[in-house]
């Protein structure tokens, strides 16, 4: 697995744009902690655990991975269970966390990358067109830990659940007009969920719907991150320098609102120089996709792409007022090391579906 | 696996979609970021350096509180609070330095709450509540140096008339740490009603507090409203309460008192505490409720002192107690009323029936009246207008224990009186061969209920412990033949705007199954207690108005003086008024407690007040003064 041969074959150019984006992210979480170096430090440490973990799993060979796939499955679901049970800490009133001693962890971030892996698996084995009661076996394989997911209660990470198993359905090949029919059903079902959410996410979507609505709570998170990163103008205020961020107007600036950060201190030019990384990272992803020798691999890396892309959105949205507030991290930029490792370890695994594509020629 | 089959196998143009379509969300992104950035970029720039938001909480005003005639027994003031913000200023510690001088606050302690809110430093922190005018000028003088510093205006809690309604209104104060994690909904800061109405009806009164938005300008001062959630103030309430009466009630109360301490032949000085309980026989709407010793609620809410509330609370005296409803008290002779209808309904007492008291009871054990040469021949008439002892000790021999018991219970004594509006009630102690084997456990001699110990519950003494307001609803089931109502005293519950949103029906919680020929036979006798020969003739001598009253002086043990009694409705046919006063250690209720009752009634009939004051004068007849000469064995 350490051949050269293999690594001979690795996308470095994907591998440096994540580098770069998580080391900016470092830099960035070191200003908006006000220079705090406790942050930066435990964000290196999972960096580099991150890294390690990515290396093994671009190394093993996805194929003999996906034999493990069921077991994954089931594990992740425990692991929902026992955030919803009382060992589930609590935070921001929602309870996301395990706490276990002195490691904490939010199995909602890995459980993103263990679903993209197990319905890759899953969606391979079938051919295209679809039929409906394979749809069926993918909405419920996805649908379970999404609900699971939304009584944590976590309301953005069940949305890129949703994003998740309607783009692979799209990408491994359903009938256009079944995607149609379940994105129908799904709007039909908007009001009935609506009974089902907590109040603080109800609050969430009525004031992105009308941020007049509450001032004082989510309306105003989005009214200090828009100032934030408007007042960064072109250039940006420079880092440590960004009033609004240094003077703890902006909310959890650190880790799902590092973007209004970003846009403070580094201006336009650093926004939109993230956002192209991000772009080459997705764009590469792509590429192996479309290179990929088997289905298996190709919905792996498409899994990647549709999460990554969707929680770039989503949080990026967020900041700028296009979307609603939702606890959604940043990928590889906001602080927090579940979100790290995890999107590490799903990068790792788009590598590794790269290097491993030559594999059926032998 | 060949070339082809893969294409077929996998649809490349859905991934390339698939890239498009998030490249393109990217566009939109990055859009979005060139108008907020570049087009909009100086307008939110200068925003974040000239202007800042932050949320300032703005408090609800409390509801306010009024007697049945209007008057603001509760009401709001203005008064000013000192909030801290980060400005981000360099000297920011001097700031706290400057800041916590004025405040006579420990610097230290500043920063701490500082560092506490370090990731919410768009809210600002209260440092002091209600600060006086000198403070808030010395802050005004010295502003430019004091960046961040704020002076708030916020409505506080005022009662227009003290101590005279604190055992009604309760008080107000910040929530302790201890009620946040009880009450959810509540920051730290806030105000909670910590007891009497204020407590009970905390969430009527408290309305919903709101905030702003507000842009301030560098010092920290709000320059602009952006948004803003108006707060709702609370709902307003209407008692039952007379105000001129519970005035009357506690002037006369502690008059009584005065004078019972000041005697100049028997100077009592500890009869310091009493209580008085009036309320309409008809409804069950208390009309005055008095507690003394009482306290200045107003010295609550800006905040005591550790020393003044430990003072506070450790009086011995505990002006903290509301004695109405949480004071229990043997109820002496006041309860022979009780006696003489257990021993009536049961038939075991003729309405004309006489016996021969001659000062001393031998059924079981010699036991002594209150005066030595005795009453001579009594019927039940006499026996209730003199409070012969020796008389109620043969009736209650002849009813029994359980039928004293049944009877009290009918009349709500030891049970609770239901009363929602002020917290928390005793329930009192009812003796009664289950109590006793309930209440002594683990000694089976004290489990057994003695025939002597009869004797002693049909005058009122022994295991009997009843609260005044309890005493109160039992006088107006006398009054009222039998209807024992829910004691109530809020009335009205109405919105700011004055629509009324709830009102209190009178509620009958018990109607006692007692006959009407033997209530109206009660009657009479506490007719002729206040007539000439009874026990209280010299407090309402020549009263307009026929008053139905009982007289009760009841004995402690050890050497504490007895606390004394009366309990009184008016007009005795068709009455409107029923009540009970208690003076602590008064000694006789004819000498302490009967005067207080008439100045009540009084200023209830609009007489005007006897001559030389408040009370009737202290007559001092050996007739009028009844006292049982044994302390009974508890």
């Amino acid at each position: 697995m350490f051949s050269r041969r293999l690594w001979r074959r690795c996308d470095f150019l994907l591998l440096t744009a994540v580098m770069v984006l998580a080391l900016v992210g470092l830099v960035v979480i070191h200003s908006a902690t006000r220079g705090d170096v406790d942050f930066v430090k435990r964000q290196a440490v999972w960096l580099g655990v991150g890294f390690i973990l990515l290396f093994f799993s671009a190394a093993i060979d996805y194929h003999s991975l996906s034999r493990l796939a069921n077991l994954l499955y089931v594990l992740n679901l425990i692991f929902r269970g026992f955030v919803l049970s009382p060992a589930g800490r609590e935070a921001g009133g929602a309870a996301r966390w395990i706490d276990l001693g002195p490691i904490r962890f939010q199995p909602s971030e890995f459980a993103k990358v263990i679903i993209v892996f197990t319905l890759a698996v899953q969606l391979g084995r079938y051919s295209p067109p679809l039929k409906l009661w394979q749809i069926l076996v993918a909405l419920i394989h996805a649908g379970i830990p999404a609900m699971m997911i939304l009584r944590q209660p976590d309301l953005g990470t069940s949305l890129v659940f949703v994003g998740l198993v309607l783009g692979l359905l799209f990408v491994s090949g359903t009938k256009l007009r079944h995607l149609a029919l379940i994105l129908g059903m799904g709007m039909g079902a908007v009001p009935l969920g609506w009974r089902f959410l907590k109040e603080y996410q109800k609050a969430r979507i009525v004031s992105f719907l009308n941020p007049s609505a509450d001032p004082l709570g989510a309306g105003y998170q989005v009214l200090q991150s828009t100032t934030a990163i408007g007042s960064g103008q072109i250039w940006g205020k420079g880092l440590q320098a960004g009033t609004q961020s240094q003077l703890g107007y902006l909310p959890a600036q650190h880790t799902d609102f590092i973007f209004s950060v970003i846009g403070e201190e580094l201006g336009f030019a650093g926004a939109v120089f993230i956002l192209a990384l991000f772009t080459i990272v997705i764009y590469r992803c792509h590429r192996i996709a479309s290179d990929g020798r088997d289905r298996t691999g190709a919905l792996l890396a498409a899994g990647v792409i549709i999460v990554l892309g969707v929680q770039i959105f989503v949080n990026v949205g967020m900041t700028v007022a296009m979307m609603p507030v939702t606890g959604i991290p940043l990928p590889l930029i906001s602080y927090g090391g579940s979100s790290l490792i995890a999107t590490l370890v799903g990068i790792g695994l788009v590598l590794n579906v790269g290097m491993h594509r030559h594999r059926l020629a032998f | 696996m060949s070339l082809e089959e893969r294409r077929e196998d996998l649809p490349v143009h859905r991934l390339k979609f698939l890239f498009l379509f998030f490249a393109l969300l990217v566009l939109i992104l990055a859009g979005k970021l060139a108008t907020v950035q570049i087009v909009k970029g100086a307008e939110y720039r200068l925003q974040s350096e000239e202007k800042r938001l932050r949320i300032r909480p703005v408090s609800a005003p409390r509801g306010l509180i009024f007697d049945r005639h209007g008057q603001q027994i509760a009401a709001n003031r203005t008064g000013f609070t000192i909030s801290l913000v980060d400005m981000g200023s360099k000297n920011f510690k001097e700031v706290i330095r400057r800041t916590a001088e004025i405040l006579e606050q420990d610097p230290d302690q500043i920063m701490d709450l500082v560092n506490r809110q370090r990731y919410r430093l768009f809210e600002s922190i209260k440092l002091k509540s209600d600060v006086d005018l000198a403070t808030v000028s010395r802050i005004e003088e010295r502003r430019s140096e004091l960046p961040g510093v704020i002076v708030d205006v916020e409505p506080y809690r005022y009662y227009p008339f003290g101590a005279l309604t604190a055992p009604l209104t309760g008080f107000v104060g910040e929530i302790s740490l201890e009620e946040l994690g009880r009450f959810p909904g509540y920051k730290a800061g806030e105000v909670l009603g910590k007891d009497g109405l204020e407590r009970a009806h905390e969430e009527l009164l408290r309305g919903r507090s709101g905030g702003e938005t507000v842009v301030v300008d560098a010092t920290g001062r709000p320059v602009e409203v952006l948004g803003s959630d108006e707060p709702t103030p609370g709902h307003n309430i209407d008692l039952t309460l007379d105000l001129g009466l519970q005035k009357v009630a506690r002037d006369a109360l502690l008059e009584s008192m005065r004078r019972v301490r000041e005697d100049p032949v028997n100077p009592i000085p500890e009869a310091r505490a009493g209580a008085v309980v009036a309320l309409d026989p008809n409804t069950g709407a208390i009309l005055a409720l008095v507690s003394e010793p009482s306290y200045d609620p107003n010295v609550m809410i800006s905040g005591l002192t550790a020393t003044e509330w430990n003072k506070l609370q450790s009086d011995p005296l505990k002006p903290l107690l509301n004695r109405a409803l949480r004071g229990e008290y043997p109820p002496g002779s006041t309860f022979k009323m009780i006696t003489l209808l257990a021993a009536l309904e049961k038939k075991v007492v003729g309405f004309a029936e006489t016996l021969v008291c001659t000062g001393v009871y031998w059924r079981i054990m010699p036991k002594k009246d209150w005066l030595p040469e005795g009453h001579g021949v009594v019927d039940p008439l006499k026996a209730v207008q003199q409070s012969c002892n020796i008389a109620f000790y043969e009736y209650g021999y002849r009813a029994g224990i359980d039928a004293l018991s049944e009877m009290s219970a009918l009349f709500g004594l030891g049970e609770p009186t239901g009363v929602r509006d002020m917290g928390a009630e005793k329930r009192g102690t009812r003796p009664s061969r289950q109590w006793k084997r309930n209440y002594f456990t683990g000694n089976p001699e004290m489990q057994v209920w003695y025939p002597a110990e009869t004797l002693d519950a049909a005058i009122g003494q022994g295991f009997h412990a009843y609260t005044p307001l309890q005493m109160a609803v039992y006088t107006a089931a006398l009054a009222n033949g039998g209807i024992r109502y829910r004691p109530y005293l809020l009335d009205r519950v109405r919105t700011p705007g004055g629509a009324v949103v709830r009102e209190t029906k009178p509620e009958v919680i018990a109607e006692i199954p007692v006959s009407a020929k033997n209530f109206e036979f009660t009657r009479k006798a506490m007719e002729l207690v206040t007539g000439p020969g009874g026990t209280a003739w010299r407090a309402f001598q020549d009263y307009p108005v026929p008053v139905a009253g009982k007289t009760g002086t009841a004995q402690l043990s050890g050497d504490k003086l007895p606390h004394a009694w009366f309990v009184a409705f008016a007009p005795a046919e068709n009455p409107r008024i029923a009540l009970a006063v208690l003076v602590e250690h008064g000694n006789s209720g004819a000498r302490a407690a009967a005067p207080v009752a008439r100045a009540i009634l009084d200023q209830f009939f609009g007489f005007p007040p006897p001559d030389g004051g408040l009370l009737a004068s202290p007559g001092t007849p050996v007739e009028a003064q009844e006292s049982p000469s044994e302390v009974p064995e508890e």
